[in-house]
C-alpha cells in the first residue's frame, strides 16, 4: 500500500504541475489583457491563490513543511492587495459619479453622515445639516 | 510531534492527500478558464472563488493529512481561517467598487441603491403619502429631474 501510494506521486506531481502551469499562463494573459483595473485586480487575486495551491502542492509532494509561514504570508497580501485596489477605484471615479441620478457624501468635501445631500427641483444639489429646517 | 497512526491508515491519508492536490489543482485551472472565458466581472468572480476558497482549503488539508502534526496543522487551520476571513470581504469590495463604477450591469436588480433605475420605485422610498407630491419633497430627493410630476 505504502509502495503504490509512493509510486502514485510521480503522476500526481507531473498533473499538477502541468495544470497549475495552464492556469498560470491563463490568469497570466488575463492579467495583461483585462479590460479594466478590477479585472486585473481580480486576475492577480486568483494569482496569489494560485501561488498558494503550488506552494502547498509542493510541500504535499515533497513531504516537508517549512514553506507553510509562506502560505500564512501569503492569505494575507492577496487580501491587503485587493482591498486597495478597490478603495482606489472607487475614490477614483468618486467625482464623475454624481452627475447622473447618484449623489453620495463626499468624504473631503467636509460633509459627514448628518448631511442630508439631495436635489432640488431643478436638479442641483442641495445640502442640509441634520436639525436644520430649510427655509421654502 | 508526529501523531503516530498505523502503516496502512498512513498510506491511507497520503493517497488522500493526493487526491486533495489534484482536486485543487482541477479547480485552479477550471477558474482561470473561466476568468478568461466568462462575459463580465461579476461571473469572473464567480469563477475565481472556487479556488480562492475551496482550492485552498482542500491543499491545506492535504498538507495536515501528509505531515500530521500537531505545528503543521495548526498553521494549516490558521491560513484556512485567513482565507476563509478575507475571501468574502475582498470579494464584496471588489464588486462594490465594480458597481460604484458602473463596470457592471444591475438591470435585473429591482432595488438599486447605488444607481436607482426606476424612478417611481426610487421615489415611494422616501416617506409615503406627502412624499408623492410635487415639488415639496424634500425627503425624498427627487433624484431623477426628468421624472413626470417633479419639477412643476
Amino acid at each position: 500500500m505504502t509502495e503504490f501510494v509512493q509510486d502514485l506521486v510521480p503522476w500526481v506531481a507531473g498533473a499538477v504541475i502541468i495544470m497549475l502551469f495552464i492556469d498560470v499562463l491563463l490568469t497570466i494573459i488575463k492579467l495583461v489583457r483585462g479590460p479594466s483595473v478590477l479585472n486585473r485586480a481580480l486576475a492577480a487575486d486568483l494569482l496569489v491563490s494560485t501561488l498558494i495551491c503550488a506552494i502547498g502542492a509542493e510541500m504535499v509532494l515533497s513531504r516537508h513543511s517549512w514553506s507553510l509561514p509562506l502560505l500564512v504570508t501569503l492569505a494575507l497580501v492577496a487580501f491587503v492587495g485587493t482591498v486597495a485596489v478597490s478603495r482606489f477605484v472607487a475614490r477614483d471615479s468618486d467625482s464623475d459619479n454624481n452627475t447622473d441620478g447618484m449623489v453620495r457624501i463626499g468624504r473631503d468635501s467636509g460633509e459627514d453622515a448628518m448631511t442630508k445631500v439631495a436635489r432640488d427641483n431643478d436638479g442641483a444639489i442641495v445640502r442640509q445639516r441634520a436639525g436644520e429646517e430649510e427655509t421654502p | 510531534m508526529t501523531i503516530p497512526v498505523p502503516e496502512t491508515l498512513g498510506a491511507i491519508l497520503d493517497l488522500l492527500a493526493l487526491l486533495c492536490v489534484l482536486v485543487g489543482a482541477v479547480l485552479c485551472l477550471a477558474a482561470s478558464i473561466g476568468l478568461l472565458r466568462f462575459p463580465d466581472l461579476l461571473s469572473r468572480m464567480h469563477a475565481a472563488t472556487k479556488p480562492q476558497v475551496l482550492g485552498v482549503l482542500l491543499i491545506v488539508f492535504a498538507v495536515a493529512l501528509t505531515m500530521r502534526s500537531i505545528p503543521v496543522i495548526t498553521l494549516a487551520a490558521l491560513v484556512a481561517v485567513f482565507q476563509l476571513l478575507t475571501a468574502p470581504v475582498a470579494s464584496q469590495m471588489l464588486s462594490r467598487a465594480a458597481v460604484r463604477a458602473k463596470q457592471v450591469s444591475l438591470g435585473h436588480v429591482d432595488n438599486d441603491p447605488v444607481n436607482p433605475p426606476h424612478p417611481p420605485l426610487a421615489r415611494k422610498r422616501g416617506k409615503a403619502g406627502k412624499a408623492c407630491q410635487p415639488g415639496t419633497g424634500k425627503g425624498d430627493s427627487p433624484q431623477h429631474p426628468e421624472a413626470p410630476g417633479v419639477g412643476q
